[in-house]
């Protein structure tokens, strides 16, 4: 019989091993598999409708619409995330941190307030017709859906390559150098491969996030016919036949979820060990790019921000910054700043508070589950099938998981904080994956020689462990939050006047043709977020330098 | 230093915990110092702001209501009432929709009270039906840029005009429930070909009645057809939008109410009562929309307005649906 774990472990840890991972397996059962039991069960309770939804060719089109963007999506990410972040870690130590910290901006808009500042920046009457008399008219429908999810992904793909490339040794690379390769063919023959292995993981990561968006496909997409499967459920649910949509939307549910599940374990199978957020390693390779290289690589890197972050950005401020929408919004007799002061004398301020207390609960209690998580279940091989399972809430809509979650706990939570919070948990335990992989790639030699020196459990992880762990866990906080800060749909179903979220505001602004208040919410939001990027870039730069500072002392 | 930093650390992480899952617990302080009040629960389809003026005025009206107004769009309404009704109960005592298109179903569901309000007797039948009646109303008219070089149009018919090709914006049905009535009152009195000529002229079906209004704002289409209270909300704050009502009929689209049968409890009446009364008819009017009840002074006198027969575009749902889809969207 296979043992369930592979290296047995001393007596009383294992104990507390399997504490862990029992107490750990409770709150994922309640917070996971209850609700998608709920979800299926609600599914199953409408018979063969579920089945026959499935088969219709409304289903099967909006399958496909997900399918195909999400892939174009992606292979246009991966493309400029590789090509940026080649670009960024060709630059001087000095400058690679900035110029990384702004090609991750894009990442810090929400995608819905992205999609809607550039139909503000390039339709006809946007600011690109008013000020040079082109527009795209492309913008609503398939392409713009694709369009927008690749410029809004490219930064995690950025975020894995850039990492990547930071843990490729540099001695192959020189050694062809050495020999008189060129630099391309030595990059092909000693970098690429590497590159190329870890295509999948980041690929399947970025797949996941393009086929589960709301925001992009609900302000480009559906205007334009086009429909992917969370608008399609979103729009099933907006009116006609209560039974007939909420059996629509359930099969639909489950199949985005079959299809995450099938891309998953592709992922698993034709992807590599090596895992993706992380940038750890010694005597790394170095680019060492030519100065007309440089410049080239950043004139584009600019030039393609200037084109989907900053003329967009200025267009949303505008449009914030105007005093009816639809007046020409480059004429400064036009402006005011009522659309800001309307939003402080309102509650929206109270609903940024919420939104930024519950994300940072929900991306710290997940950070703090993710390293027990990866600590406890780093010797049994076998529970690591849970990591398939806890991707499946990623990929269901935002609305689904808020009916699961209203079917499983509203009868003791409803119109709490903490339903939210649950939803939030629920929604963004995937996220956690990377970590919980990263963690049986940490080289286990260190903790050994801590544990012959006499260090303690706790001693030996934090001295061992921590270190590699650290910046991952970081990213794994950062992406909690800025997921859940910028739902738009769980916290809607979810809240009462109470516990109203910036989702309620941005999602009621949006839904009422609110324009001036949907792009004063979003350009507060993304000011507040990009300054934040900005911060935690300044102090990570100072905590590098002061541990820098006292290992020297030290 | 270090153990004060760990005690800041867990005290502030605490005072987070409180908050994020504490704050909504009602004060024992409040809880003590008022007579017991009667609390309602109101899922409405409505802005945030107008859900806001409407508590206060019946609260006004009524001190002894303790209304909590839950605002959204009619889906986000609607998902939360299919999921609450799965989950073993609807919270809400009223729900309020901006369409009257799934009031059926959820009468058939036997989640509507059959209560019928005070002053609603004489209420046209076509706003009006099982468990629901309307005490406002939306009109689907035809709205225009002002910056327009075009002629205002005067009717629905003047928009197949070839001086309007490409200009034309209008709703989804599949999306929007008021285009849904417009749709199927004018393939009733003008036909389908009415439709193929729109779309012949290049008239182009985006998604909501909203989406309409924001296109025609900003100038991406000189000419929509939406609704009054878009056109009217953007003219209001000074957006180069003006209204057209057609001379062949504006299509109004009843804003359903009704009691949530499980919750329908005196305030709930009370209520109900209240939004059919005077006070409550000048509380649309004052946020403007259109009252059910007595001359609205937002639609100009004389204006022709046609009532559509809704059980009727209700039960030829799904044809309208097909062929507004193979007209515009195949």
């Amino acid at each position: 019989m296979t043992r369930l774990w592979q290296s047995p472990r001393m007596g009383g840890h294992r104990v507390w091993s399997w504490i862990g991972i029992g107490v750990l397996l409770a709150i994922f059962g309640i917070i996971i598999l209850w609700p998608l039991g709920e979800l299926v069960t609600a599914a199953l309770a409408q018979g063969l409708g579920v089945v026959r939804e499935l088969a219709t060719t409304e289903t099967v089109s909006a399958l496909e619409n997900s399918v195909i963007a999400s892939l174009l999506a992606t292979i246009l990410a991966l493309a400029i995330g590789l090509g940026m972040a080649l670009v960024v870690f060709g630059l001087s130590e000095r400058s690679r941190t900035w110029w990384f910290t702004i090609a991750m901006l894009p990442l810090f808009i929400p995608p819905f307030v992205d999609a809607f500042a550039w139909l503000e920046a390039y339709t006809q009457g946007g600011l690109s017709s008013q000020l040079m008399h082109w527009s795209f008219s492309w913008l609503y429908g398939f392409w713009g859906v694709v369009i927008l999810l690749a410029v809004h992904t490219a930064p995690l793909a950025l975020l894995s390559f850039y990492a990547a490339l930071g843990r490729i040794r540099g001695h192959a690379y020189n050694a062809a150098r050495i020999f008189g390769a060129t630099g391309t063919r030595a990059f092909f023959t000693a970098v690429w491969p590497h590159i190329r292995s870890i295509i999948p993981s980041i690929g399947g990561l970025v797949f996941i996030f393009c086929i589960g968006d709301f925001g992009i496909p609900l302000v480009l997409g559906l205007p334009g016919h086009f429909l992917m499967v969370t608008t399609d459920i979103y729009q099933d649910l907006s009116y006609a036949a209560i039974p007939g949509s909420f059996t629509q939307a359930l099969s639909l549910s489950l199949s985005l979820a079959i299809f995450a599940v099938a891309a998953i374990v592709i992922q698993r199978i034709v992807g590599t060990q090596e895992t993706t957020l992380a940038a750890v390693g010694a005597h790394p390779w170095s680019s060492n790019l030519s100065s007309r290289a440089s410049k080239i690589g950043v004139g584009a890197v600019v030039g393609y921000l200037l084109f989907v972050l900053v003329f967009p950005f200025l267009s949303l401020m505008l449009t914030a910054l105007v005093r009816a929408y639809g007046l020409v919004a480059t004429a400064p007799r036009n402006w005011t700043l009522a659309n800001f002061t309307a939003l402080i004398r309102g509650s929206v301020g109270l609903a940024i508070l919420h939104s930024v207390l519950l994300a940072a609960a929900a991306a710290t209690a997940l950070a703090i589950l993710g390293v027990v998580l990866s600590e406890v279940i780093r010797n049994y091989v076998r529970l690591a099938i849970v990591q398939s399972v806890i991707w499946i809430p990623y990929t269901v809509p935002g609305s689904v998981i808020g009916i699961t979650m209203i079917l499983t706990f509203n009868r003791w939570f409803y119109g709490t904080f903490f339903i939210i919070f649950l939803a939030y948990l629920a929604k963004f335990w995937g996220l956690m994956d990377p970590l919980i992989a990263f963690r049986r790639d940490v080289p286990k030699s260190l903790e050994r020689a801590a544990r012959i020196f006499g260090a303690k459990a706790g001693r030996t992880y934090w001295t061992a462990v921590w270190p590699w762990m650290s910046s991952l866990t970081g990213s794994l906080w950062l992406l909690v939050f800025i997921n859940a800060l910028y739902e738009l749909t769980m916290s809607s179903l979810l809240y009462t006047p109470r516990t109203e979220t910036l989702a309620v505001v941005v999602l009621n602004a949006q839904q009422q043709g609110n324009v001036t208040t949907t792009a004063a919410v979003g350009t507060l939001i993304a000011l507040l977020m990009m300054a934040g990027a900005v911060l935690i870039n300044v102090g990570s730069r100072r905590l590098r330098a002061s541990s820098k500072e006292s290992e020297v002392v030290g | 230093m270090q153990r004060h930093r760990k005690s800041a650390a867990l005290l502030g992480a605490a005072g987070l915990l409180m908050v994020v899952c504490g704050a909504s617990a009602p004060s024992a302080a409040k809880a003590q110092s008022a007579f017991p009040k009667q609390s309602l629960t109101i899922y409405a389809a409505l802005t945030t702001a107008n859900g806001a003026t409407l508590t206060q005025d019946f609260e006004r009206y009524d001190p002894n209501a303790n209304v909590t107004m839950v605002t959204g769009g009619t889906g986000t309404i609607l998902s939360r009432v299919a999921a609450e009704q799965a989950a073993g109960g609807v919270h809400a005592n009223v729900i309020m929709l901006a369409d009257p298109t799934s009031m059926a179903s959820l009468s058939q569901e036997k989640l509507l009270a059959s209560y019928v309000p005070k002053g609603t007797k004489n209420l046209a039948k076509n706003l009006k039906g099982p468990g629901w009646e309307a005490p406002y109303l939306f009109n689907n008219v035809i709205i225009y840029h002002k910056g327009m070089s075009l002629p205002i149009p005067t009717s629905w018919k003047d928009l197949t005009k070839p001086i309007y090709k490409n200009e034309i914006e209008l709703g989804n049905p599949s999306y929007s429930g008021t285009t849904l009535g417009m749709v199927g009152y004018l393939s009733q009195t003008l036909g389908w070909k009415y439709f193929h000529q729109l779309e012949s002229n290049g008239a182009v079906s985006v998604a909501s009645t909203n989406t309409v209004g924001v296109d025609v704002a900003a100038g991406t289409k000189d000419i929509g057809i939406s609704l009054d209270v878009v056109a009217r909300n953007f003219e209001s704050a000074g957006s180069p939008v003006g209204i057209v009502w057609p001379k062949d009929g504006a299509v109004v689209a009843p804003a359903p109410v009704g009691i949530v049968a499980k919750n329908n409890n005196a305030t709930a009446r009370i209520f109900l009562n209240w939004l059919f009364s005077k006070a409550g008819q000048n509380a649309w009017q004052r946020m403007g929309y259109q009252r059910a009840i007595g001359q609205s002074l937002l639609v100009p006198a004389h204006t022709k307005v046609d009532n559509p027969n809704w059980t009727k575009i209700m039960a030829q749902e799904t044809t309208i649906l097909n062929n507004f889809q193979k007209i515009f969207v195949q």
